[in-house]
């Protein structure tokens, strides 16, 4: 059994500014691994460990995006790759799902798990999961806490609006983690190394390109926040409106 | 003209939605409920597709309906399984995905998604080359405005095949005491000021005043809970009678998904926390302090 974990870099969002006109600042910006997706790699490694499943790193984009398939062989994750090619700037989901579709289709076979994170922290969207899900033509389900394997099915445990719930599906399938209470590891000093010599390959395949994207931003601009109010200043010492205030509270 | 379908599994936001859709849009609305039961839906004609969501037939039967109906825009709301059945739907048509948008505004005869980006500080006018416009709307906010009664509704109900490769084995209904953020009346907020020793504290309080409890972006990045009580614009958008922000500072992402709420208190130790402004109260000490002169 081999799980494909796909993941994604962005960019650390306190380090993002944009300029007078609201394109946003290339410089100065910190990149880091998409939240959700850690859940996906923590999940994928703990399938590993308990069943010897392989685990492979996949990502889509420039090249300094190799540091996130590093950190995440430094975790334990046994192989990377990346899919990366200048014409793919400005990809939209629908053509970032057929690339990434198209450029995996050799790892992937009917033995194969793909995990991801369930949304982006800058496209957040979180569209291309069940996208690449229909163009492998394998069963989706979005927002998994946990995952468990038996009798060679995934069980998965998430929690939507208004059910816990527990569900089965066959492999191959592809599940999308969201943020959970679930311990994430830290990288490992044997791992780490090994992590730093690797040689990660590009399985990009030419097909498509940025801009055959059928969305587009069409205008971007500061958002206007609801003017401000008369707000009133309450003295923790002042036991009088505190008691007023208390009697709001608890109303 | 602009024909649209409405697709479903969830009765509250399929109502929020279809007031947009008729306020900004059209009338002319063909909606789609996926379900295991049938609701009571406002529409003058409703597909019932009689299965959870999670069942890839379903897709199948909503692309029938789709060659069937002809419509030019195809609009989703946010629930987990409908995102997916939409995703798919959408490869299957050769078409793109407006997700997550927060606003739609008509301008003579253009419709315009607007969505919050960049942690709700900048909005973004999207569009698409392809056809059907399909999105997938979280709107930002909803007043029941509109209240159309159509006569004479035709319904239609679709009992899909049903498979064994993805099935639920267990569904426990979340209990009636976690109300969720969006209906309740009073919210609490948490933000990075509070530190996770303190929860304890603060969940005895949100009990002896029957609020819920919420967190900004970076606590619920840091692992503390799902991302369901994740406030803000990325999370839920709430509008309660009261809500109490603790240790938040106030960075817009947060404030575009609390400033529906009819009166906002914070405590904050820095006095000129962002949050200060949009506040109708505001206390300038540590939380501690606060909620031991208030509980009782």
């Amino acid at each position: 059994m081999k799980i494909i974990v796909l993941i994604k870099q962005v960019p650390k969002e306190d380090t993002i500014k944009f300029d007078e006109k609201g394109n946003l600042v290339r410089e100065n910006i910190e990149l880091t691994l998409n939240k959700a997706d850690e859940y996906a790699i923590e999940n994928a490694l703990i399938l590993k460990e308990k069943f010897n499943f392989k685990t492979i790193a996949i990502t889509m984009g420039p090249p300094q995006a190799q540091e996130i398939i590093r950190y995440s062989l430094s975790k334990g994750i046994d192989e990377g790759y990346i899919i990366s090619d200048f014409s793919l700037k400005g990809s939209d989901a629908y053509i970032t799902a057929i690339t990434i579709a198209d450029s995996i289709i050799d790892l992937f076979d009917y033995k194969t798990i793909i995990f991801t994170g369930e949304k982006s922290e800058d496209g957040d969207t979180g569209i291309v999961p069940s996208m690449i899900a229909e163009h492998l033509k394998i069963p989706s389900v979005l927002g998994a806490e946990t995952v468990e394997f038996e009798n060679e099915v995934i069980i998965i445990k998430r929690k939507t609006d208004d059910e816990t719930q527990k569900i089965s599906i066959k492999i191959p399938c592809l599940i999308s983690f969201s943020i959970s209470s679930l311990k994430l590891r830290t990288p490992s000093i044997k791992y780490n190394i090994k992590s730093k010599s690797y040689i990660i390959k590009n399985i990009f395949k030419g097909k498509y390109s940025g801009q055959m994207s059928p969305t587009y931003i069409k205008e971007i601009r500061k958002t206007e926040i609801k003017t401000s109010k008369n707000t009133e200043i309450i003295d923790i010492k002042d036991e009088k409106k505190l008691l007023q205030l208390k009697k709001m509270i608890y109303e | 003209m602009n024909k649209t379908l409405v697709i479903t599994s969830s009765l509250k936001n399929y109502n929020n939605l279809l007031n947009l859709i008729q306020t900004e849009i059209t009338n002319d609305i063909v909606s789609v409920f996926i379900s295991e039961k049938k609701e009571f839906v406002q529409s003058p004609k409703t597909y019932f597709i009689l299965s959870s969501p999670i069942n890839p037939f379903v897709i199948d039967e909503l692309e029938k309906i789709t060659e069937f109906e002809k419509p030019t825009i195809i609009a989703a709301t946010q629930e987990l399984d409908i995102k997916n059945i939409i995703a798919r739907i959408a490869v299957r048509l050769k078409s793109g995905v407006l997700a997550d948008i927060n606003e739609i505004k008509k301008i003579g005869d253009d419709v315009f998604y607007l969505k919050y980006a960049y942690g709700g500080n900048y909005i973004v006018k999207l569009s698409t080359k392809t056809s059907p416009v399909i999105i997938v709307v979280k709107p930002s906010y909803c007043e029941n405005k509109v209240e159309t009664f159509f006569t004479n509704p035709e319904t239609k109900e679709i009992i899909p095949k049903e498979i064994n490769i993805i099935k639920f084995i267990e569904r426990t209904p979340s209990t009636n005491e976690e109300v969720s953020l969006e209906n309740a009346k009073k919210v609490i907020g948490i933000g990075r000021g509070v530190k996770s020793e303190d929860f304890p504290l603060i969940e005895k309080f949100a009990k002896s005043i029957n609020a819920v409890i919420g967190y900004t972006r970076p606590v619920i990045h840091s692992g503390i809970s799902s991302y369901e009580y994740q406030i803000g614009i990325t999370g839920k958008i709430i509008s309660p009678q009261l809500y109490i922000a603790i240790g938040i500072s106030g960075k817009e992402y947060h404030i575009k998904g609390v400033e529906k709420a009819k009166k906002i208190i914070s405590i904050n130790t820095d006095p000129n926390a962002e949050i200060k402004k949009y506040s109708d109260i505001f206390i300038n000490c540590d939380y501690r302090t606060f909620l031991n002169k208030i509980l009782v």
